[in-house]
């Protein structure tokens, strides 16, 4: 069936949107009918494995599960989006505390202002401005509105030294308060006994604390859904035949005891014991891995539902074979999912701006979660409303003959749909907005040594600064570097609007993470070492042509730079210097700088021997 | 305006990534000219800002091509379909 194409933004008819999906599934189809067949596959395995865990599991049931799975899904997502700003704000009382002169600065610029509300990528001066507010109103509130008693005001007028006067007022509150406001007391008796920084200091360990918690919920939840629809092993074989091809198989998970541990490693108890920065660059790659594979995962998901294949899949599956996805089918019900994919993206992305601007109870069709309310929950009422008027008859005509196999109720195919296109949406949104809050803090971050923009020695720098994507990597306490594509004109933007330029450093010695052929090797897995990979890389000697084994010890001991990283320098007096020199990179000119006493300067090659 | 002739030459030499920076900045101008017809003072920053005062005050149209840019700029698509959407994008904005 063919109609005449209209401006699809100047008349926006059912026709059109079919029209638009076509186009797009016309030049992605072979890619994506593979990838859908793929991932129908490993989501037709899982729900056979579901059945024979329970022989007696009715059909019903099943998609019932499937449906439960994916709402988990959504709300482990969406948990995750606290992620981000928590981080900014750890960074920035972070930040505070060794910049009292910007402090002093900003309260007496701020005094009398109300907290303003963040919006999604606000800048670190934003984040500032309201971390300084929030510090000065509730400093006030523990210094005037919580009173001590007789007993701590003696302890905090005593001439003991400070840290035994924390330690007695400690002992003093656990043994007469009750537990819930014990810590609000012991936080007034700091800010009265060491003043304003160590009310920054509490609110920095306050939101330590919550991050890490939501990271670590984050990280072990993506890895359980890439787990429970089998992805998680791909990646695994693919990083062992990459370890293999790096003569290094050891260093891979190669049998089940490995992938055990693997797991272990991602569990509450392991990941506990890294640090905040460690697991925001493992949660980013994980984010970014998940986010990748989503939107193939929940048309899956949708293809099973809208068509009711869990018999089918079933009944192959009595038969000893495997219910395979045609192409022809998984053109059809992509195009009924491209359809309405726009429409429901832009109904997503409106009501996600008015969050940012307007009060949640006068927005239509959102709610807030009963028990956390930043946690929102959106209806698709509305969008309802609107297709059916907009679509009327057409929708029901058009794939009654195009998908006879469906229903093809528009309410209904919303009502599906619409959740998973959350899904999608979110996690897209999320997984750009943990880049930007990394590369928004990776200048000043002491804490990470070496992370920045990939540049290859092969690359121009021209081909960088015009490419749609770069990469972006970081060296943390973790098996191999975490490597993620990233918009550059979107980042380059935000960074330059917020920060004043988009100067960002450059990450060293890509080059070592190269195969014998001088292919780049990608990034599959990315985990805590395991004992045995510590072992290996503590007994294996150095390869003096490949400096991949020493790069990996760096991973190990992020504080000890290799000497291949380091740069060689003649000082004035002709001494030989050696030091892990940063350079950084302006993504719009492409200039490389390095900088001394906080001031870029042009980076001069000559200068090194 | 386009400018056309760049844009045909570019064009003709399949450098496709070159006519998208070209029509981004198209779209993007205009849409920023249409915000400032309703708000004088707007200054551009970024996609994000854009689009955010394109729902709040241009038509329904304007802000689907806003959200459409956005997301362009951010997903990881065919070049050829990002030119055909852009191209789509600028002749609705220039007969609006």
């Amino acid at each position: 069936m063919s109609f005449e194409k209209r401006n699809y933004y100047l008349n926006h008819f059912f026709h059109n949107d079919v029209i638009e999906a076509q186009e797009y599934l016309n030049l992605i189809e072979s890619e994506k009918s593979s990838q859908l067949s793929h991932f129908f596959e490993k989501i037709s395995d899982y729900i056979i494995k579901l059945q024979e865990e329970n022989p007696n599991i009715s059909h019903l049931e099943i998609q019932r599960k499937l449906d439960e799975d994916a709402k988990d899904l959504l709300e482990t997502i969406t948990k995750s989006s606290l992620i981000a700003s928590d981080y900014m704000y750890y960074k920035t009382f972070q930040y505070l505390q060794d910049h009292p002169d910007i402090y002093s600065t900003l309260a007496n610029q701020l005094k009398d202002n109300t907290l303003p509300t963040l919006h999604l990528f606000d800048s670190l001066e934003t984040y500032r401005k309201n971390a300084v507010l929030y510090n000065e109103k509730n400093y006030h509130v523990l210094q005037d509105q919580v009173p001590l008693n007789f007993h701590l005001q003696n302890i905090l007028d005593s001439n003991s030294p400070n840290t035994k006067k924390l330690n007695i007022a400690k002992v003093y509150i656990a043994s007469t308060y009750p537990q819930e406001v014990r810590k609000t007391i012991f936080d007034a008796f700091q800010v009265k006994l060491l003043g304003k920084k160590t009310a920054l200091s509490l609110y920095e360990k306050q939101f330590h604390d919550n991050l890490k918690k939501e990271l670590i919920t984050s990280i072990t939840s993506i890895i359980q859904e890439l787990d429970r629809y089998q992805i998680l092993p791909e990646y695994i074989e693919d990083f062992n035949e990459q370890m293999t091809s790096m003569h290094l198989e050891d260093f891979g998970y190669t049998n089940k005891s490995a992938v055990q541990n693997l797991y272990q490693l991602f569990s509450e108890r392991y990941l506990n014991a890294q640090s905040i920065e460690t697991l925001m660059a493992l949660n980013m790659f994980w984010m970014d891995k998940f986010s990748k594979e989503v939107q193939t995962l929940t048309e899956s998901f949708y293809a099973i539902k809208d068509l009711h294949l869990i018999p089918q899949i079933l009944a192959e599956h009595t038969k000893g074979e495997t219910y395979a996805l045609s192409e022809n089918m998984a053109y059809r019900i992509l195009l009924k999912m491209y359809t309405l994919s726009p429409r429901i993206q832009y109904f997503l992305d409106t009501v996600q701006d008015k969050i940012q601007t307007e009060k949640i109870e006068e927005i239509e069709g959102v709610t807030k979660d009963e028990n956390n309310d930043r946690l929102l929950h959106f209806s698709a009422n509305p969008l309802k409303q609107l297709l059916k008027q907009e679509y009327s008859q057409d929708y029901l005509d058009y794939f009654s003959k195009a998908l006879p196999e469906s229903q093809n109720i528009l309410e209904d195919d919303i009502d599906n749909y619409f959740p998973l296109q959350r899904l999608t949406y979110t996690t897209n949104l999320l997984n750009n907005w943990l880049q930007y809050v990394m590369l928004s803090n990776l200048e000043n971050n002491k804490d990470i040594i070496n992370g920045g923009i990939v540049v290859h020695d092969n690359n121009t720098i021209d081909t960088i600064i015009q490419n749609k994507f770069a990469e972006l990597a970081i060296d943390e306490h973790l098996t191999f570097p975490v490597k993620v594509k990233i918009p550059l004109t979107f980042m380059k933007e935000h960074l330059s609007a917020y920060k004043g330029n988009a100067i960002l450093p450059v990450y060293e010695g890509i080059a070592d993470f190269s195969d014998p052929y001088d292919k780049a090797l990608h990034t599959s897995v990315v985990a805590p070492f395991n004992k045995k990979q510590e072992k290996l890389l503590k007994t294996i000697s150095d390869d003096p042509n490949h400096p991949f084994l020493s790069h990996l010890r760096f991973l190990q001991n992020p504080k000890k730079v290799p000497n291949h990283l380091q740069t060689t320098y003649i000082d004035p007096i002709g001494k030989e210097k050696k030091t892990f020199e940063r350079k950084y990179i302006d993504l719009y000119t492409g200039e490389i700088f390095i900088k001394q006493n906080d001031t870029f300067i042009l980076w001069n090659p000559s200068f090194i021997r | 305006m386009l400018p056309i002739d760049m844009f045909r030459y570019y064009l003709n030499q399949k450098n496709y990534r070159f006519c998208i920076t070209i029509l981004q900045k198209e779209v993007k101008n205009i849409l920023i000219q249409n915000i400032q017809k309703q708000d004088p003072t707007f200054q551009y920053t970024t996609l994000t800002e854009l689009k955010t005062h394109c729902y709040s005050c241009l038509s329904e149209q304007e802000g689907k091509i806003a959200m459409q840019l956005y997301m362009l700029s951010i997903k990881d698509i065919p070049e050829i379909y990002e030119l055909k959407k852009l191209l789509t994008m600028y002749q609705s904005l220039i007969n609006l």
